[in-house]
């Protein structure tokens, strides 16, 4: 059931893309500009593994304990957001390997390495 | 360091407080369930628990890191190109589905049910409540929740977006009282408790989306 929950979600998202195109078809161009900037593609898979690698942890961390511990470990997401908010934009930019990848040096495999070795 | 340079620059005391007290909030809420559960021996502390406090404390990190992510990286800085939001639902919305395949298949087999009918994998419910809670789930639970959240994300920043978890509790709270009667039976002490847990965490929302003055 919450495998079809999710298609139900997608086929929606699917829906209300194509209406706004529908509606405002200039939007294409930022579409198509952000699925062929494979940075872009990147950070939409990074975004799309993580906050499912969320949901994840908290089904299996379900079997161990309470929802209500659970609650309670949730409480703080508000505070490590916060914290990590924080950090300098030079971190950021890092860790989406984009800044080095920005001044065009190297080979885009050598990049990668070089990024995930830094 | 890196922290106290971002700290003047973007911290207020107000916020801060907001987050301690929104926090406060809803450890306060649950502390009358954590007491029935100790009283009750349901909940003890022991070696089989603390998976479940890594992968809690590992979720809590994931969520927070993803939205700052999102909030810090959906600008391109070299061409200002942005990337809708709607996208980035989208391509949540494709791993959760091949996230629920995975539970479905290994869910049950880390803890077999005891009856097969109400397994995960097995758990299929096609009467007329079950499709209608179906397309509650998938529509305003995947799809609507989603792009509030996203949208909430990048007006008003990863913090007071991820500030509505202190909102969870209290929703469960309410719908706790109004459906299952949860408040009957219960004396004044814990009610009280869980009023000012609620007031703790609206005040600690509050706090937060109050505005630095220019």
């Amino acid at each position: 059931m919450m495998c079809l929950r999710s298609v139900i979600a997608l086929v929606i998202y699917m829906l209300y893309m194509g209406y706004r195109l529908g509606k405002s078809p200039e939007l294409w161009p930022r579409y198509k500009a952000t699925l062929t900037n494979w940075r872009h593609v990147l950070i939409l898979i990074i975004y799309g593994n993580l906050l499912n690698a969320t949901f994840l942890a908290l089904a299996y961390a379900a079997l161990y304990v309470s929802v209500m511990v659970l609650g309670l470990i949730q409480a703080t997401v508000p505070m490590v957001t916060f914290l990590l908010d924080l950090l300098p934009e030079g971190i950021w930019s890092r860790l989406t390997l984009c800044r080095r990848l920005e001044k065009g040096r190297g080979t885009f495999r050598d990049n990668i390495f070089f990024e995930l070795i830094w | 360091m890196v922290i106290f340079t971002g700290w003047f620059q973007e911290a207020t005391t107000t916020r801060v407080i907001g987050i301690v007290v929104g926090m406060l909030g809803v450890v306060v809420v649950l502390l009358t369930e954590w007491e029935n559960r100790t009283d009750s021996g349901e909940e003890e502390a022991s070696i089989s628990t603390i998976p479940g406090y890594i992968l809690g404390i590992m979720a809590s990190f994931f969520w927070s890191f993803t939205i700052v992510m999102w909030g810090r990286t959906r600008t391109d800085s070299r061409t200002g190109q942005i990337i809708p939001s709607e996208l980035a639902a989208c391509s949540s919305a494709v791993f959760s589905v091949f996230v629920n395949i995975f539970i479905m298949y290994t869910y049950d087999w880390v803890a077999p049910p005891k009856d097969l009918k109400t397994g995960f994998l097995f758990f299929l419910d096609f009467s007329w409540k079950g499709v209608i809670c179906l397309l509650y789930l998938g529509i305003l639970s995947g799809f609507a929740s989603g792009m509030a959240f996203l949208q909430l994300a990048n007006k008003a920043g990863p913090v007071v977006a991820n500030q509505t978890q202190a909102l969870v509790p209290i929703w469960a709270l309410v719908l706790g009282v109004a459906f299952h009667h949860e408040w009957d039976g219960i004396d004044w002490k814990a009610i009280t408790i869980e009023i000012s847990g609620v007031v703790l965490a609206i005040l600690g929302i509050m706090l937060t989306l109050k505005k630095k003055k220019a």
